[in-house]
Parts: structure tokens; C-alpha cells; sequence
């Protein structure tokens, strides 16, 4: 599913390089779980955003169910992702303006999904997760851990393939973190393919394959 | 999508109520002043617009190249019209147009309506439709007259005045005429309005001088034929005038004339009547400056863009705010168009919203502007296509500028930096500085402006003319050519008042009376072969007395002196000097050697009859009992002016029955010379007040904003020790710094087009350093005020608690 080659990222300060990822190659099929660990700064984020196309690589080769990714226009890998990638955030990343039912709702107005359908869709991922009684509520009535559920119902909701967190459980307590990892370990069950990034050895225990960053490459263990 | 775009929107106008506030209720402000402007601005330029066969009429005037300037004459005489019109040189229809006095009588209704002398192509020539009666030659006959809709009204009430005969006075008798048609009213932008219109040959000098080309009268109006052209008839009138009214170069050389560029000494030229409504010089005193409606256009517009920059400031501030709303869209799957689109949205409805309210106060405040500034703006005025088209394309031009900019910052950010809160307002920091820079400099430049104006006004209105003007009351006389006799009987009844101290009259009135009216006359004669030039005055006894005056020698008209009749005058300083005579009290010479000798029996300073925008002229004053007297004058003293008013008011009404009384204090009048000035000091001021509170409202909003997004630097430097005072002089001085540049900018252009401006006067004052300070002082004391509220309670805030919001 995700193919990468010679990944390198770098930021400009002065005249000095700082290379953020060296060299990454990595192969990712389909179904799996990984987890991305590294201390921080060593660019397990900046991987993330790479393969969710938020950012774009300095030089190397991305390959995504075939599409070469690096030659993309922007407008195509907007329409890439919008299908096939969901998001989850550390910092949950809701619209504090939203309620939790229009926060869900969100990413299936821009793939121009019907109104009916939309309906029905959030229905029934409120249902799923269990917050239907919460749903006219605003993020900023709820718990952390709540929050969260809501960020995955709406990483989920336009049926992704991939789901990529970046330290889902950062800002949670360990009984909500918990429960989160259950439910990705549910959910790559269902055939979801997971990338997450995680400090804790025991979170990213709950992926199939784990993978070390040290100051932008892969520790080969 | 778009109702969650809506929603989003209310719920954030919600959370930030102020700054929603300060958008929508600047902008409506904005609104309410521009459309209040750009109405006045449409009404003047439609003035005369309305005339079918607009492109072809002109007035005709005449032209000379004089020692002081261009001399514009629209005096013309009886045979110029027939000239134009039997010579075939282009003129298809003329009219002459004189006003011949007030009066109509109706049974035994006396009305006091202004009848106008035309011709018979009045009415084909101009636009105002007749409604009723003779529509084919409604003033055929010269026993025909043709009222306007209002003034049949108030003759007739409800009666058909067609064919019904009515008294009209006409140079001072009353001839008995026939109601030939009612013309719709004149609409308010016409230069030309008229109650009653009858022949020009009703006019009692008619018989006489309908063939005299030196006794110039009257306006005249032209209408071009189709193949014609304005170049064209006025290269065929240089002959015509030639050959009728030839001017003598050697005399117009000896009295300072000099040749125009085809060299004559005197030409007949036109002038289009939709370019009359601003050219006071040719409309008989009721033009506009256009210069003045331009400065009106541009103060309208800088309040709008004002308006339009603490949107911009205000939605850039406040888009970084929401910068992680936006980052999370992108990150859901919204394209670059979608968030553009959001952001543009939501200031075309912010726009739309003050719009609406601008309408509305506009429509609120219209009759305020009315009365105020005299002008009949109706807000249904904008009910036309034109307008329509002209607020859809400010609407939209306004949310592109305010709304379009910050939209394409916002969907231009790259998601992840976003989200990871790299973005502050820090790098919007020049944009920002540089619109409220801009907004600072058309609020003091405004607010210099009208320090200036304000401070020219007192000088015109405080300068001593050399008379005296207090508690002395001008009445005007409505028979003038009776106005020596009236003022005799007006003295007569007056003798025996304690609080009447003299009483006599003029022909010209001091300052400008409720009457409105104003005129001058001059003369020139040739003496010990070099010009002289001067004013005229008729007056009665005891006028210098009357308004204060004391002879440097000689004395006043005065009763007791028998000799005091046709031939005395007394003449001011400046017309002895011309004279060059040694002894110039009691002596004689000759201005028009068809009469008699003038004798001087009086010297006097000069003063200034007229307003202080002229020169105090050289001036002579003389007791002719045939010059007529428009004006009575009553010197009083007095320690309650209104009852001597109305006890003055009640003689007055029994020595000229059936007269309005339209008494006024001479100060008064001379205030009102002043109008224009203190019209523009009010609007300066006004102006200047908005521009100062939309830009505070702005500076508000952002020093608001920016304090927020800087809470943990402020925290920082807090526990690193800085002190309360510190951190509100380093948050004021921020926003003081653009300010100071903005007084540095405006201080030049304030100066230059104030200097500018008062050059147009004769009599101006100097423009002082300390205006400048003042504005100085105020613009920057409007900053600090503003900014100071924020600076104060964010360096009050307790570190701990702003450190751990983050």
C-alpha cells in the first residue's frame, strides 16, 4: 500500500542543513498496524505528515496504492487523501464552533456527499462509538477522552483505508488510552490499515510492527 | 456545506462579539456616510440633466479680459435675442429670463410668488412639461401667463385656473393677465425655477429699450440648431457683436482691458446649462464649486476605505486566531477554493449586514442632512439601476478588499504548520502598521483641516469691516423703488422710541439677509484722463451714524441740510486718492456729463460693504431720491432685543402693508455671509470626528487581538521580573509608533492643502505650528487611550494563570 524511497526532509536555517528524515525506506501493506517510536525530534511526525501528504518530502519517491505521490498535483493528492486517509490528533483538533455531530459530519461536505446520506452515515458512527446522547454538545463540554472518540469517529467516517494518529493518547489519561488502543486493535480487525505514532512502549505494543526513528532514520533492530 | 459555513459563522461572530461589533457597526457607519455623500454628489452632478434637448442649450454671456481677470457678464440686452435668431448663424430658439419682481393678485388674495419674464421658446426650449391648458404655444400671447403646479395650487386651491384672469405685478404695476397652462413644478436639481412665467415685452422698459443694445438686463438662453455647434455659433457671434455693439479699443486699452485670443476686446461666448450648476460666476451666485464636491466625493470614499482597513486589520488578526479551525478543514479534506470561499463568505455577510444598517441610517439621517446642509436628497433617490449597480459593486469591492486579503492568507497556509501554531500576527505586522498608518493620516489630516477652517470662518466672521454691526436691524424694503419715502415714514414713527437711536436706508444690504438676495453696483468714468473705479451705495440720511461710521471729514446725509439732495455724496478714503484732489471736501466733478456735478461732503475710512472674500473697494455713497432703497436700517439700544424687534416689526408693518416682515440683526447677516465656510467647517468636522472613531474602533480591536496572542510573552516577561508599567508602555508604545508616523505623514499634507485653500481668500489667517501639535497631541492621546485599557489589564494579568492557558 505505501511505498517509500529515499525519503529525505530537510529545513534551511541559515546556511546550515538540519535533515529531519535520512534515507527512509519503508513498505507498508495493507492491514497492518505500525507503530512509529523515537525519542522526540527524531522526525516521527514529520513521517506521519509525509505519508498523510500534509507535507512534502525534499527528495525520495512515495508511492500510495500505486499512485506515485511525489509527481501529484496538489489538487489530486487533496483528492487522494480526502478518500482514503483519516486523521487523529493529539490535541483532538475538533471545531470548537461545531457540535460533535456537525464535527463528524465535516469531512464528508468536502467529498460532496449527499445531505440524506450524510445523515445517515453520522448516525450511524454515533451509534458505533456510543456518544449519540452527546451529539448537539460542543467539543468543550466534553472529557478528553470523549473528545477523542469523537476526532476517530470523524477520522472514520468517510471509510478510510488508512488511519494515521499521531499520539492519540498524548492527552489522555491511561484507562481513556486504553480504551482508544482497544478500539484501534478493533478496528485494524475490521481491515483498517493504522500508523501511529507513540512514546509508550505499552501502546505501541498494540501494533503488528513496530518501527524506531533515531535523528531522522529507521534503527534497524 | 454552506450551511455549516452559516454556522460556523454565527457561532464565531457570537464568540467574538466585540470584534463583530466594531466590523459591522464601522462598516455601517462607513455605509451610512458614504451613501449620504455619493446621493449629494449624484444630485449635484444631475443638476439641468433632465432637459430633453440638454446638449444644445447654453447660456449666453459675455466675455472680457479685464486688469483684475476675466470679467463675465450675463446681463444682455432686448435686441441680442432677435439678433441671434434672425441672423442664421445656428440658433435654432432663445429666450431672454429677468426677474420682474413678487406679486400676484387673485380676487382679493395677494400672494407673494416670483414672476419671470421669458419668450415664447421658454417652454419648447426646456424641459418642464405643461399639464394643463395650451400645450402647443402656452405663452403665445404676450397677455398669457403660465404658473407652476405649486403656485396654481396656492392661487386657486381647487379651482381650474385655465382661462381664469389674474393681476400679476410687474416692474412695479400690476398688469392683468390670462392663465394660459399650468407646467409641472421645477424639480430640485434645476437651475432654472420659476412660480409664474409672462412675455418679456410686459416689462415697463420694453417699449423703450427694446432696441438699445446698452441696457443689459437680462439672462438669455440658446438652443443650437441640430447641425450647429458651440464653436461654430460662437465664431459667427464675434460678427454679430461687431456689427451691433462694436467695443472701442482705445477706451477698453485706457481702462485695462486687453484683447482675448482671436483679439477682441469684447466677445459673446456659451456656456452649456448642464455645466451651469457649477460655475457660480454664471449661474447668478447659485453655482457650486466643483472643487468642493470632489473633496466631498474623496472624504467619502477615505471614510469607507477607513472602514475597510479595520476590517481588513481586525479579520487578519482574528483569522490567525482561527487558524487551527482552518488547518483542521484542510487536514478533513477542504481544498484551497473551500476555505477561500469560507473566509470570503463570511466578510460579504459582515458586509452585507452593515450595508443593510447603513441603509437604514442612512434613510434615518437623511432629513437630519437635509436641514442641515439645505440640499432635497430623498433616499428613494437610490432606488435607481445606477445606484443599485453602484452599492452591489461597493459590496463586493469592499468584501474583496476586507475580506478577500485575510482569505487568501488563511487558505494559503501550509496545514502543518498550522497546526502546529507556527503562525502569530507578528508576520502580518507591516500590513497592519501600514493601514493604520493610513487610516491616522486621513484622521489628522481631517482633523487639521478643520482646525483651519473653523479658525478662517471667526477670522472672515470676527474681522472688523468698519461699521458697526451690532444692535443694528437691516429690514428689507419690498417696494425699493418707494424706499426713500418708507424710510422716512419708518422714521417718522419710530421718533419718539427710546430704543431706536436712527434710522436709515441703503440699496445693498449689510451681509446677507433672510431675503437671501445680494447685488452690487459699480461704476467707471474717466477723470483728468485716467480711470476711476468704484462702488456705489444709495443711501439715506443719517447712514453714516447709523452703522457707526465717524467722517475723517466733513459729515452725514443730514435733514437740516437743504443741499443735501441728488448731488452730495460721500465718498471713502481710497476713492479720495484716485481722485488726487488737495481739498476734497467740497469738491465737484463730473462722472456722467449728462448730469449734474457730484459735490463730496463727506470723507469716510474705508469699509467693507461686501464680504471679506473682496477687497474694501473704493466706494461712493450717494442720497439720489430716484435710486431706489432696498433695505431700511434701525440702529437700536436696547436691553431686550426681541421686544424692540417686534415693536420695530409692528411699525414696520403699518408703513409697508401687507409686507413679510423680514427684519434681521446686521451681525446676523454678516454671518451669514459666511455660510459656505462654516458648511464646510461642519462637515470637515464631522468628517474628521468619524475618521477619529472608526480608526480608534480599529486600533481597539487590534491592540485586543494582539494582546491576546502575546499573553505568554507577556507571562514570560513577567516572571522574569519586568514590571506592570514596563509591559504597558512596551504594549502601548507598539501601537503609538505607527500613530506618530501617521501625524509625521498628514502634518505635510495638511499644510500644503490648507495653504492652498486659504490662497482662494483675501483676507486668511496664518496657519500656526500649534495646529499641528494639537492634532499632534489629539491623534496620539486617541492612541494611547485606546491601546492603554488592553496594555493595562494585560500587564495586570497574574503570570501563572496566563502561562498555564497555553
Amino acid at each position: 500500500m505505501i511505498q517509500l524511497r529515499k525519503i529525505f526532509k530537510w529545513v534551511n536555517s541559515g546556511s546550515n542543513r538540519t535533515f529531519l528524515l535520512k534515507d527512509i525506506n519503508l513498505d507498508i501493506a495493507e492491514g497492518e498496524f505500525v507503530s512509529i517510536m523515537g525519542p522526540s525530534g527524531s522526525g516521527k511526525s514529520t513521517l506521519l505528515n509525509i505519508i498523510g501528504m500534509l507535507d512534502e518530502a525534499n527528495e525520495g519517491e512515495y508511492n500510495f496504492l500505486q499512485e506515485a505521490v511525489h509527481t501529484l498535483k496538489e489538487k489530486n493528492k487533496s483528492a487522494l487523501y480526502k478518500q482514503y486517509i483519516g486523521f487523529v490528533f493529539q490535541a483532538y483538533h475538533l471545531i470548537d464552533e461545531l457540535t460533535v455531530y456537525e464535527n463528524i459530519e465535516t469531512p464528508l461536505i468536502y467529498q460532496n456527499i449527499k445531505s440524506t446520506e450524510r445523515k445517515a452515515m453520522v448516525a450511524d458512527m454515533l451509534d458505533r462509538f456510543n456518544i449519540v446522547g452527546k451529539k448537539d454538545l460542543f467539543p468543550a463540554q466534553l472529557s478528553g477522552g470523549q473528545q477523542q472518540l469523537v476526532g476517530i469517529s470523524r477520522a472514520l467516517i468517510a471509510k478510510p483505508k488508512l488511519l494515521l494518529a499521531d499520539e492519540p493518547t498524548g492527552n489522555l489519561n491511561s484507562k481513556q488510552g486504553e480504551e482508544i488502543m482497544e478500539l484501534f486493535r478493533v478496528l485494524n480487525d475490521e481491515g483498517v490499515t493504522i500508523i501511529q505514532v507513540t512514546h509508550s512502549e505499552k501502546n505501541a505494543g498494540y501494533g503488528k510492527r513496530i518501527v524506531h526513528l533515531l535523528d531522522g532514520r529507521i534503527q534497524q533492530l | 456545506m454552506y450551511k455549516n459555513y452559516f454556522k460556523t459563522m454565527l457561532r464565531n461572530m457570537q464568540k467574538n462579539k466585540l470584534h463583530t461589533g466594531i466590523n459591522v457597526i464601522g462598516m455601517a457607519v462607513a455605509f451610512t456616510c458614504s451613501i449620504l455623500i455619493f446621493l449629494t454628489v449624484y444630485f449635484m452632478f444631475s443638476f439641468d440633466n433632465f432637459h430633453e434637448n440638454k446638449d444644445r442649450l447654453f447660456k449666453v454671456y459675455n466675455y472680457l479680459k479685464g486688469p483684475e481677470g476675466d470679467e463675465l457678464g450675463t446681463g444682455m440686452p432686448y435686441p441680442a435675442r432677435s439678433a441671434l435668431l434672425t441672423e442664421n448663424i445656428g440658433v435654432e430658439k432663445a429666450t431672454l429670463i429677468r426677474d420682474a419682481g413678487n406679486g400676484v393678485l387673485y380676487k382679493d388674495k395677494e400672494l407673494e410668488l416670483g414672476v419671470k419674464l421669458v419668450d415664447a421658446d421658454f417652454l419648447p426650449m426646456f424641459s418642464f412639461p405643461v399639464i394643463r391648458g395650451n400645450k402647443a404655444s402656452a405663452l403665445g400671447n404676450t397677455g398669457d401667463v403660465v404658473l407652476s403646479e405649486n403656485a396654481a395650487a396656492m392661487i386657486f386651491n381647487t379651482e381650474d385656473p385655465i382661462g381664469k384672469s389674474i393681476r400679476v405685478k410687474i416692474s412695479n404695476s400690476w398688469k392683468e393677465l390670462v392663465v394660459s397652462a399650468v407646467a409641472k413644478d421645477c424639480p430640485p436639481n434645476s437651475s432654472l425655477k420659476f412660480d409664474l412665467l409672462a412675455r418679456t415685452e410686459l416689462n415697463g422698459s420694453y417699449p423703450l429699450d427694446k432696441n438699445n443694445w446698452n441696457f443689459q438686463h437680462s439672462d438669455l438662453f440658446v438652443m443650437l440648431a441640430k447641425n450647429s455647434s458651440k464653436k461654430l455659433v460662437e465664431g459667427k457671434m464675434r460678427h454679430l457683436l461687431k456689427k451691433y455693439q462694436p467695443a472701442d479699443p482705445v477706451i477698453m486699452k485706457k481702462e485695462g482691458f486687453s484683447p482675448d485670443e482671436n483679439g477682441d476686446y469684447t466677445s459673446l461666448r456659451l456656456f452649456p446649462l448642464t455645466g451651469l450648476h457649477f460655475n457660480p460666476k454664471l449661474s447668478n451666485g447659485g453655482g457650486v464649486n466643483k472643487a468642493a464636491i470632489y473633496i466631498v466625493l474623496l472624504i467619502g470614499i477615505l471614510i469607507l476605505l477607513i472602514a475597510c482597513f479595520n476590517f481588513v486589520n481586525l479579520n487578519i488578526g482574528l483569522s490567525f486566531n482561527r487558524s487551527k479551525e482552518i488547518g483542521i478543514r484542510k487536514c478533513l479534506g477542504a481544498g484551497r477554493r473551500q476555505v477561500w470561499l469560507q473566509a470570503f463568505g463570511e466578510s460579504f455577510f459582515v458586509c452585507l449586514l452593515a450595508l443593510i444598517t447603513g441603509l437604514i441610517g442612512a434613510g434615518l439621517l437623511v432629513k437630519l442632512m437635509n436641514t442641515a446642509f439645505a440640499s432635497p436628497i430623498r433616499i428613494s433617490m437610490l432606488f435607481n439601476p445606477f445606484f443599485l449597480l453602484i452599492l452591489a459593486g461597493s459590496l463586493i469591492a469592499v468584501a474583496f478588499i476586507a475580506g478577500g486579503y485575510p482569505s487568501a492568507i488563511v487558505s494559503g497556509l501550509r496545514t502543518t504548520e498550522i497546526l502546529k501554531g507556527k503562525f502569530n500576527m507578528k508576520k502580518s505586522g507591516l500590513l497592519r502598521n501600514g493601514l493604520v498608518v493610513a487610516q491616522f493620516v486621513v484622521a489628522a489630516t481631517l482633523i487639521c483641516a478643520t482646525i483651519v477652517i473653523y479658525q478662517q470662518f471667526l477670522y472672515l466672521r470676527n474681522a472688523p469691516l468698519g461699521y458697526q454691526t451690532s444692535s443694528v436691524i437691516s429690514i428689507p424694503i419690498r417696494d425699493a423703488s418707494k424706499g426713500h419715502e418708507i424710510v422716512a415714514r419708518l422714521r417718522m414713527r419710530l421718533a419718539d422710541q427710546t430704543a431706536v437711536l436712527s434710522v436709515s436706508g441703503t440699496s445693498a444690504n449689510l451681509g446677507m439677509g433672510r431675503d437671501g438676495a445680494s447685488s452690487k453696483w459699480e461704476i467707471g468714468f474717466g477723470y483728468k484722463g485716467g480711470p476711476v473705479h468704484t462702488r456705489m451705495l444709495a443711501a439715506d440720511y443719517n447712514i453714516l451714524n447709523t452703522i457707526g461710521i465717524k467722517p475723517l471729514e466733513g459729515r452725514d446725509f443730514s435733514a437740516s441740510f437743504g443741499t443735501d439732495t441728488a448731488n452730495a455724496v460721500i465718498i471713502t478714503e481710497s476713492l479720495a486718492k484716485q481722485l488726487a484732489v488737495k481739498d476734497v471736501l467740497g469738491f465737484s466733478f463730473y462722472p456722467d456729463s449728462s448730469k449734474p456735478a457730484l459735490r463730496v461732503i463727506g470723507v469716510v475710512p474705508d469699509f467693507h460693504l461686501y464680504s471679506m472674500h473682496e477687497k474694501a473697494d473704493a466706494l461712493m455713497i450717494t442720497r439720489s431720491e430716484t435710486e431706489p432703497l432696498g433695505y431700511a436700517l434701525v440702529k437700536i439700544k436696547t436691553g431686550n432685543p426681541r421686544a424692540t424687534m417686534d415693536m420695530i416689526k409692528n411699525n414696520y408693518e403699518k408703513v409697508e402693508p401687507g409686507v413679510l416682515f423680514k427684519g434681521s440683526f446686521v451681525d446676523e447677516n454678516i454671518e451669514r455671509w459666511y455660510r459656505e465656510e462654516k458648511e464646510m467647517g461642519r462637515m470637515f468636522s464631522v468628517s474628521a470626528l468619524i475618521a477619529v472613531i472608526l480608526s480608534g474602533m480599529g486600533l481597539f480591536g487590534i491592540a485586543l487581538i494582539s494582546t491576546r496572542q502575546r499573553v505568554k510573552e507577556i507571562g514570560v516577561r513577567k516572571v522574569l521580573g519586568a514590571s506592570a508599567t514596563g509591559i504597558a508602555i512596551m504594549i502601548t508604545k507598539d501601537f503609538v509608533r505607527p500613530v506618530i508616523i501617521a501625524v509625521l505623514i498628514a502634518i505635510p499634507i495638511a499644510w500644503w492643502a490648507m495653504s492652498k485653500w486659504l490662497q482662494e481668500f483675501v483676507y486668511r489667517i496664518q496657519i500656526h505650528w500649534w495646529i499641528f501639535f494639537a492634532t499632534a497631541a489629539a491623534a496620539i492621546s486617541i492612541a494611547i487611550l485606546t491601546v492603554s485599557f488592553q496594555a493595562i489589564k494585560a500587564a495586570m494579568a497574574n503570570p501563572v494563570k496566563s502561562l498555564r492557558t497555553e
